[in-house]
């Protein structure tokens, strides 16, 4: 819900419970409702504004049912000081539940945050790139774009973590994350899954664009590690699918991001693997099995110590 | 399996690579007969449908010159030429679908199809490779043998001369 429509409910929720109170006279109260709607507006406007509604409501009480209900005590004995007291404190239990709504909406903001996300790189994590596509997947086919998932694996980096510590390792993988940030757009989604492993998501306007996309990426993320001064590259392997061929379930989405690992590593060090599932068709048709048998893994194990293929 | 293919890299000569490129005026080597006569010879002599004098230029593959060919141009990244100005003998694949570089490429995939290619490259005198003479083939070869790669390296060798008498020229 906007921020707008929710402020725009509470303020005619206010009007019409304190036209309700007016109506119902002195003897009804109807603090419970005033407090559900203070809960609401904290909720979802924060701390300020569940003040301000708080002390809103107050003023309708005052409004609707008077100054007296504040002191029932026999006319003549009615002390003004004693019922400012008494919507004061009525007021701050009011604000209380504001503070204590707001404080917990944005604990659990933070804490669902701080669980999609990498604390190094300040990427997502792979729960917050699952979460992410999912999102990406359905905006790409309301508007028929089509999509890439790329994978991207840095080549060399155990050797600055060997030679130079973990500290200059970090240093890499937030260097290539920064180069990541401002090489993608908004709607992209970033994460790393790995140690020295990343995805992304982006939807691109056709499927020819996506060689370019990621030739360009792997260029420019290349340069910005080279430009670290250590001895760190990276290899990327890409799946171009229109919108409709794009997998429906997070796990057949990270499936297709292990396959294009296997490519990706099998390929050797700098290289760019790119695959056209829009021209070749069905992306889930032609998966990996799910559960390899082992005469498969092994092939597999095959396969990555393989040397690189050279030229026919 | 999703099938890849590899996207040429750079060379490392590529800025003075792409001058020369520049240097040679395009226009004035496109549709030229004799350019033409030489691709229809390489096409003929080899039994192909297909052949191209091909420029690499910037982010594109040019063809100056070509036999059957559906479009003018391509991206760079899915020209097998890219790969070709890397090799000093030449190119050859036989079987386009069976090499990993190639097996996904959209111009294997998709039209025009192609399974068979051998390219030598356009190299200019100071070894710049502009580009490579190519041919085509939908259907996939068993190899390219030694006399057919040196004919092919000939013909290369005439396709460049011919560029660098049409600079000399106007």
């Amino acid at each position: 819900m906007s921020r707008t429509r929710a402020g725009v409910l509470t303020g005619l929720a206010l009007a019409g419970t304190a036209a309700v109170d007016w109506i119902t006279g002195t003897g009804i109260w109807l603090t419970l409702v005033y407090l559900l709607l203070t809960q609401f507006a904290a909720w979802t406007l924060g701390r300020r504004w569940g003040y301000a509604t708080a002390f809103g409501c107050m003023l309708a009480i005052v409004a609707a049912n008077g100054l007296q209900p504040f002191h029932p005590v026999p006319p003549g004995h009615f002390s003004y000081a004693a019922a400012a007291w008494n919507i004061v404190s009525r007021s701050a239990v009011l604000a209380i539940v504001a503070a204590v709504v707001s404080g917990l909406r944005r604990t659990l903001e933070a804490e669902r945050q701080r669980s999609t996300t990498d604390p190094l790189t300040g990427a997502l994590n792979k729960a917050g790139f699952t979460a992410a596509m999912a999102q990406a997947v359905a905006r790409a086919r309301r508007s028929g774009e089509a999509l890439a998932l790329l994978y991207i694996d840095l080549d060399g980096f155990k050797g600055v973590n060997d030679r130079f510590g973990h500290a200059a390792g970090d240093d890499v993988l937030r260097a290539f994350t920064a180069g990541a940030a401002q090489t993608l757009r908004a709607g992209d989604v970033f994460a790393r899954i790995g140690g020295d492993e990343f995805v992304a998501l982006l939807s691109l306007p056709d499927p020819q664009c996506g060689e370019k996309v990621t030739t360009l990426i792997h260029e420019r993320l290349s340069l910005r590690l080279k430009a670290t001064g250590h001895a760190v590259g990276c290899s990327a392997g890409a799946v171009i699918m229109t919108a409709d061929q794009a997998p429906e379930s997070t796990g057949e989405m990270m499936h297709l991001a292990d396959q294009l690992m296997y490519e990706v590593k099998r390929n050797g060090k700098g290289g760019v693997r790119i695959a056209r599932a829009d021209l070749t068709g069905s992306v889930l048709r032609q998966a990996f099995p799910p559960s390899p048998s082992s005469s498969a893994f092994d092939s597999l194990l095959r396969a990555l110590d393989a040397p690189a293929r050279k030229a026919a | 399996m999703l099938r890849f293919y590899s996207p040429a890299a750079l060379p490392t000569d590529e800025p003075s690579r792409q001058a020369a490129v520049e240097a040679v005026r395009l226009c004035s080597i496109t549709d030229d007969p004799v350019l033409h006569g030489l691709v229809e010879q390489a096409a003929r002599s080899f039994g192909a449908p297909m052949a191209a004098v091909s420029i690499i230029d910037r982010e594109r593959q040019f063809f100056a010159a070509g036999v059957n060919l559906p479009v003018r141009e391509t991206t760079r990244s899915s020209a097998f030429c890219s790969h070709t100005i890397f090799e000093a003998e030449g190119l050859w694949v036989p079987d386009a679908q069976k090499d990993p570089r190639f097996a996904g490429n959209p111009l294997v995939v998709a039209d025009p199809f192609i399974r068979f290619y051998a390219g030598a490259p356009l190299r200019n005198r100071e070894g710049q490779a502009l580009g490579a003479l190519c041919i085509l083939d939908t259907a996939s070869r068993s190899g390219f043998e030694r006399n057919a790669r040196d004919r092919l390296r000939r013909l290369a060798g005439k396709v460049m001369s011919r560029i660098e008498e049409r600079q000399l020229q106007d």
